[in-house]
């Protein structure tokens, strides 16, 4: 499950036909997620300049997992409707720009070149322009908030958009100083810029298919830990990188961030190297390894699982049927590659 | 007394006010005297039906995205992170307002102000800093 671009590689709700054992559910998210892509990329052509036009196409035509379209989708299905069921693909395509958004202007502050395999958008056009181009795709999400006026979607995402990039602002403060990055900092940042965002993604869904309040929180709690998860996995494969994919592991200890595996490792030497700004290559390769022999991943893999039995355990209440079924195979699948890392 | 009932914007003015201490602590330049303050001072000129004050905290949330995002060439971590908080902040006031016309308004001038931003040169936004707000303006009731 180890993506070409490095990184965590979800199997997508779309492809695991046998995951999701319903025929009319499995081609309803096909084809959702297909009228999303059709109209991501109707977007990105419909942008005023040449250059932001294959800036964009490339990006978003590059693909990626539209996790948090899937999770919407499902989550749109995943108990009875109590009320009016709204159309899915504006919030689907809604949620997949916020995305885009957040990836292009973060290739912008961590400098990167590459994003999903091709060329990011700073590295092929400047910052400027990639802060540009992020900034046109707001305004495309932003024309989809009429769709869902009155049912909360929107005040939520708006809260979660803040939220997200408070969370980055403070990281970026706390970079390399070992007393502030607790274990509690850490689960802090992890909602504010990952968890919230799935858990916004489930509830949207939920309240857009018509679901009770109730049904919409449970949903919420899922993507929350579900959330949590998958950002916890995704910091224990940064120390395995360069045997998975072939790119140096630690990348966030370089870049002062102190993920889950480094702050269980309890290791004194890691504790000393942390902080140090400009790692060597030497040091970092040290602390990697030091993190891996005290287990330290191996708990950090533990506390995926938990994460992810907590997410099915919100579903729990939730009507039997096959979107249930699903988004607990997608919780069941994170937690398998957990046990595989 | 009020002319019109006041919408409750105490969440988002606690995000408002967030936002400014966010952005002492990245040790940015602080806002221009054309920026915040100026946006929110001629929206209020402009604008004397409900939900004024709302209106306000829109266009200076907006004015303050627009000016960080055009300062990321030299500040690309804070001003890319502060200019999208902002861009969340104006969400915030925004979805209060309830109001599709305002909704389109904005999104057509961020829409067009991006594009010729992204193909400019350093100098500033293409097109006036403060056109948007009677753009907006247009979007509301008379």
């Amino acid at each position: 499950m180890i993506g070409a671009a490095g990184k965590l590689d979800m199997p997508r709700a779309a492809d695991i036909r046998e995951g999701i054992g319903d025929e009319a559910l499995y081609r309803g998210l096909r084809t959702a997620l297909a009228a999303t892509e059709k109209e991501l990329l109707r977007i990105c052509g419909a942008a005023g300049a040449e250059r932001m036009r294959g800036d964009l196409g490339r990006i978003v035509g590059a693909g990626g997992k539209r996790l948090r379209p899937t999770l919407a989708y499902l989550c749109r299905r995943a108990d009875a409707a109590r009320g009016e069921a709204l159309r899915a693909v504006p919030l689907l395509c809604m949620l997949e720009l916020m995305h885009s958004v957040s990836l292009i202007h973060d290739d912008v502050v961590d400098d990167a070149a590459k994003r999903r395999g091709v060329a990011s958008v700073n590295a092929s056009s400047g910052a400027r322009a990639a802060v540009q181009s992020g900034d046109f795709l707001l305004a495309k999400a932003m024309e989809k908030l009429e769709c869902y006026r009155g049912t909360g979607v929107n005040e939520m995402l708006a809260a979660v958009s803040a939220e997200m990039c408070r969370g980055e602002l403070l990281q970026q403060r706390v970079r390399h100083d070992a007393d502030a990055q607790s274990e509690a900092f850490y689960y802090a940042q992890i909602r504010s810029k990952t968890a919230n965002f799935l858990s916004a993604s489930c509830r949207a869904g939920a309240l857009v298919g018509g679901l009770s309040e109730e049904a919409a929180n449970r949903l919420g709690l899922f993507g929350d830990r579900f959330g949590l998860a998958f950002q916890i996995l995704d910091d224990v494969l940064d120390f395995k990188a360069e045997e998975a994919f072939g790119r140096p592991s630690g990348q966030d200890i370089r870049n002062g961030v102190f993920t889950l595996p480094a702050l269980l490792c309890g290791d004194d030497a890691v504790r000393h190297l942390l902080p140090k700004r400009n790692k060597t290559r030497r040091e970092i390769r040290s602390i990697v390894a030091r993190v891996r022999r005290t287990g330290a991943l191996e708990r950090a893999a533990d506390r995926v699982a938990l994460h992810c039995e907590e997410a099915c355990a919100a579903l729990a209440p939730l009507r039997d049927g096959p979107a249930k079924r699903a988004l607990a195979r997608l919780a069941e699948a994170l937690a398998e590659r957990a046990r595989e890392a | 007394m009020e002319k019109y009932p006041k919408i409750p914007c105490a969440a988002p003015d606690a995000l408002l006010a967030e936002g400014y201490r966010l952005w002492e602590a990245a040790g940015l330049p602080p806002p221009g005297p054309d920026e915040g303050d100026a946006a929110a001072d001629a929206a209020l000129a402009m604008y004397d039906g409900p939900h004024r004050e709302a209106f306000a905290a829109v266009c200076r949330c907006y004015r303050l995205f627009r000016a960080l995002h055009m300062r990321a060439e030299a500040f690309p971590e804070a001003a890319t992170l502060l200019g999208d908080y902002f861009f969340g902040v104006f969400s915030c006031y925004m979805v209060l307002f309830d109001s599709p016309p305002l909704i389109r308004a904005f999104a057509g001038c961020l829409a067009r102000d991006a594009t010729a931003a992204a193909a400019g040169d350093a100098d500033g936004p293409r097109e006036d800093a403060m056109e948007f707000i009677s753009i907006a303006r247009e979007a509301l009731p008379a």
